[in-house]
């Protein structure tokens, strides 16, 4: 019965935390894979208004900065909402409420991270896939870049794999760092500049995992491709592969090490010195 | 109604080189209207504050209901800050799933009665309500709640002296048979009539404690004049 209520805090705390933060970034990637359907179905059905003119080539070459400010905009709201989710309910007054509640620390992280980890997976997904309408829609050379390396991803299906389990990680990695940065930030009894100095935390851990990643490569092994496209395995740089690594043990090890650590130090924070 | 609710055993916290409480040792009785009373800086909202569990740093002992504090502790105590704690894009009607969803002994119906009683909208975002009625809101989602003990930070600090009343009123009817209400405040003469036990505060450490029927009786004076003879800032 205890596990049963556990699991249902867990639950109702990813609720309310998506519920609280949710309309922004949902209004943000709408809009934008609405601009790109827009300018794609513009440039495909009416090619001759476009381009010939100088109003016309104006107003694509408007649009597309438009568009490209907007991918700018929603990554920038991607990151706002993570720290706004981290910050809001837990380090502002806000935080009266969220630490009376009867609730597991362990759950309260876990909910922030993934809420994090969902938002940030949601913001790549359409970004990916307002690049694909407009290589399927436009056809032109505007995101082949972009739509090349998609490609390249969706067809071969280890690396991406690979690719997601990094970006997973390097999400969820800087989850912590911020949700730290905040805990050690609030762990001091001064209530002024909190706010500076868990910029300040962040910058100092963040270049605590750079120095350790850096250490870490040295001695990378994992599975990787060779010249010919064959997967071998490989050992840091007596054995660079050619392509890249599929996976990297060392990076995984180290980065699950990582993730560990910076948890139990946020939770160490919030339980033991929280300060609000 | 015997036994007490929370006992504090040589409690001391500091802030820094400050220590807000030192050595502090009390049983806070089941049952009671507890004043706890002080000046500002008197250490009150520091040993609130370490009762819920917002501050972590400290030495000594607390119990609430008999446990450490932790999760089953917060379970049992209904606590209202000196400040607004709320999402300022909810309305009344999204706090009230908030607190339902989370303490199994918050009443829905009791909330939806009293905002109807106080006529406030429900559906009003509590920043387009003012700091009064957001006040009022708050109030009203503690004590829907039938908890063991609840605590009130400086409940009428910022209040109107006729709201004032009507905080009183809605705390004197509203909180749960059998539980304790400690309410901190240094602005006694508009509430002394509904203690029942009266702690004071003066630079972190306890200047008196006594049933307040009985201190009136022993000193012949009300609470207030006790509290301006204990508390004299002396003359200028």
């Amino acid at each position: 019965m205890e596990h049963i209520k556990k699991k249902n805090t867990f639950l109702l705390l990813i609720k309310h935390a998506i519920k609280n933060t949710w309309k922004l970034l949902l209004i943000a990637n709408g809009l934008i894979i609405g601009m790109v359907t827009l300018f794609s179905l513009l440039i495909k059905f009416f090619p001759d208004a476009f381009g010939r003119t100088f109003f016309g080539q104006t107003i694509i070459v408007t649009f597309a900065a438009l568009i490209i400010a907007a991918y700018a905009a929603v990554i920038t709201l991607l990151i706002y909402t993570v720290v706004q989710n981290c910050y809001k309910s837990i380090f502002s007054d806000e935080g009266y409420l969220t630490f009376t509640l009867p609730i597991d620390i362990n759950h309260l992280i876990f909910s922030r991270i993934l809420v994090n980890f969902i938002y940030a997976i949601f913001t790549v997904i359409c970004i990916v896939f307002s690049i694909v309408i407009a290589e399927l829609f436009f056809g032109a050379n505007l995101f082949v870049l972009l739509y090349n390396l998609i490609s390249s991803l969706l067809s071969n299906p280890l690396v991406l794999i690979s690719a997601f389990v990094e970006i997973a990680i390097y999400i969820i990695i800087y989850s912590y760092v911020i949700m730290l940065a905040l805990s050690m930030a609030n762990s001091t009894f001064k209530q002024k500049n909190k706010i500076g100095m868990a910029i300040l935390f962040y910058f100092l851990i963040t270049a605590i995992l750079s120095v350790l990643q850096s250490i870490s490569s040295l001695l990378s092994f994992g599975f990787g491709y060779d010249q010919n496209g064959a997967i071998v395995f490989s050992f840091g740089a007596i054995g660079r592969v050619f392509g890249r690594y599929i996976i990297n043990f060392t990076d995984l090890i180290f980065n699950c090490g990582i993730i560990v650590g910076l948890h139990f130090l946020t939770r160490l924070f919030m339980i033991k010195k929280l300060e609000l | 109604m015997e036994g007490n609710i929370i006992s504090i055993n040589h409690l001391t916290k500091k802030y820094g080189n400050f220590v807000a409480l030192k050595d502090v040792s009390i049983d806070f009785p089941k049952g009671q209207i507890i004043g706890l009373l002080g000046p500002n800086g008197s250490g009150k909202t520091t040993m609130i504050k370490l009762i819920v569990s917002l501050l972590s740093q400290y030495e000594g002992s607390i119990k609430v209901d008999g446990k450490d504090i932790g999760i089953e502790s917060k379970k049992v105590v209904s606590y209202l800050p000196d400040r607004d704690y709320l999402n300022k894009s909810w309305t009344f009607k999204d706090a009230i799933e908030y607190f339902s969803d989370f303490y199994d002994d918050f009443d829905s119906n009791k909330a939806y009665r009293l905002v109807n009683e106080l006529q406030i909208p429900t559906d009003v975002k509590f920043k387009a309500l003012s700091k009064g009625t957001r006040e009022k809101l708050q109030l009203i989602l503690v004590l829907s709640r039938n908890a063991k003990v609840y605590l009130f930070d400086e409940p009428i600090a910022g209040v109107d002296p006729v709201a004032r009343d009507l905080v009183f009123k809605l705390i004197m009817e509203n909180h749960a048979e059998g539980s304790s209400v400690i309410i901190s405040t240094h602005l006694i003469s508009d509430c002394e009539s509904i203690f029942d036990y009266v702690v004071f505060l003066k630079n972190g450490q306890i200047a008196l404690r006594s049933s307040a029927s009985e201190l009136r009786k022993a000193t012949g004076k009300s609470i207030n004049d006790v509290f301006k003879e204990i508390f004299a800032y002396g003359t200028y």
